[in-house]
């Protein structure tokens, strides 16, 4: 799949993920990787960027037998850019899907 | 084959070329955290590695995502940028309808200032001759009372000499006659000047009014390029300076509470 495209997708998924509940790095990168092939290591710096844009803001909790654990909250400038990507999304889905059964779109 | 500490070594030797130390010190605090959260699932420092990737694919990957942020934001393809831009266009359409107002203000007046140029050459005439009587009559009346006084010294002087050889009441009057046709004149070129300051100053503030008249809708369009749209970039703080909020005191959900209200708006 093109770089651009999969990246925009990771990028939604994981505003998805961190919409639902507030995460930390390897639990969000994990439950990313599970599913697909992607590369562990192309999540985390979407993660950053999207932390840089304030996108979500973050917190440290102690965490047993190991460095603190840093969570991720989603901002309401991240909810807000999330129902948007969602929305560009579905349109592009639909849109793509009437290309691919060749219908006159 | 790699160990977690050659894995952090190569990421942060090639971070360091791009990025600041506060922010290398960031990523490598995450990853350290990532491999520690690994190995608690039971996963070796090789595992942890190789599922990552090549340590310099991922520094590379980090700092081309700070680049394309830095990209995005210039090019204003973000939703707030492009709201922005909108107020920016509007402004500007309110910019041209004020020029062209102000335009058609100027037309009509140079309209009427040239339809109004021979009453116009009439009473600035009239004002003229009006200043000129004003000013003449200023001349006589301070010319007169300068020869009330004189005259009035005359008598005064004329009196003290006839003291003895005309009637003690004659000579009584005119001292008093000479002497308040003295004040009189006294008087009246005090109130005179007094007038003519009045009327100076009249006719400054009046000249400061018709200046003003001309001048105000020169300024309006000034005031309006300074009416930028206050919301423009204010929806995206922090430019790479404070990439990350962090709330780093001991007690977790202390940390947790106030979080709640540090929220980025």
């Amino acid at each position: 799949m093109n770089t651009q495209l999969r990246k925009g997708v990771i990028e939604m998924c994981i505003l998805a993920l961190i919409e639902r509940q507030d995460m930390y790095g390897y639990e969000i990168v994990q439950s990313i990787a599970q599913h697909t092939d992607i590369n562990e290591g192309t999540v985390y710096p979407i993660l950053r960027r999207l932390t840089m844009e304030n996108y979500f803001s973050t917190y440290l909790v102690e965490s047993r037998g190991g460095p603190a654990r840093k969570y991720y909250r989603i901002t309401p400038l991240g909810r807000e850019y999330l129902s948007r990507s969602i929305g560009e999304w579905r349109q592009m889905e639909k849109v793509v899907d009437i290309i691919l059964r060749g219908e006159s779109v | 084959m790699m160990t977690k500490l050659e894995y952090l070594k190569i990421l942060e030797d090639t971070l360091k070329t791009r990025l600041s130390r506060r922010e290398v010190d960031e990523i490598m605090r995450d990853y350290a955290e990532y491999f520690v959260e690994g190995q608690k699932q039971g996963k070796s420092d090789y595992e942890i590695a190789r599922n990552l990737g090549d340590p310099q694919e991922v520094a590379r990957q980090i700092i081309g995502e700070s680049q394309q942020r830095g990209a995005a934001q210039s090019q204003g393809n973000s939703f707030s940028q492009a709201a922005a831009q909108a107020k920016e266009t509007a402004r500007k359409a309110a910019d041209k309808t004020g020029g062209c107002m102000s335009f058609l203000g100027k037309l009509l007046l140079l309209c009427v200032a040239i339809m109004l140029l021979p009453f116009a050459l009439g009473i600035l005439g009239a004002v003229l001759l009006g200043l000129l009587g004003v000013l003449l009559g200023f001349a006589t009346a301070i010319i007169g009372c300068g020869a009330g006084i004189v005259s009035g010294f005359i008598c005064l002087v004329l009196a003290c000499l006839c003291v003895g050889t005309l009637p003690a009441t004659a000579v009584g009057l005119g001292i008093l006659v000479s002497i308040g046709l003295v004040a009189a004149g006294i008087f009246g070129i005090t109130l005179l000047i007094w007038l003519l300051l009045l009327l100076l100053r009249g006719l400054k503030w009046l000249c400061q009014w018709a200046i003003s008249l001309f001048r105000k809708p020169k300024s309006q369009p000034e005031q309006n390029q300074w009416n930028v749209p206050p919301s423009m970039g204010a929806e995206n703080p922090g430019n790479g300076e404070e990439p990350v909020k962090e709330q780093q005191d001991q007690d977790p959900w202390q940390q947790e509470k106030d979080g709640e209200g540090k929220e980025n708006d």
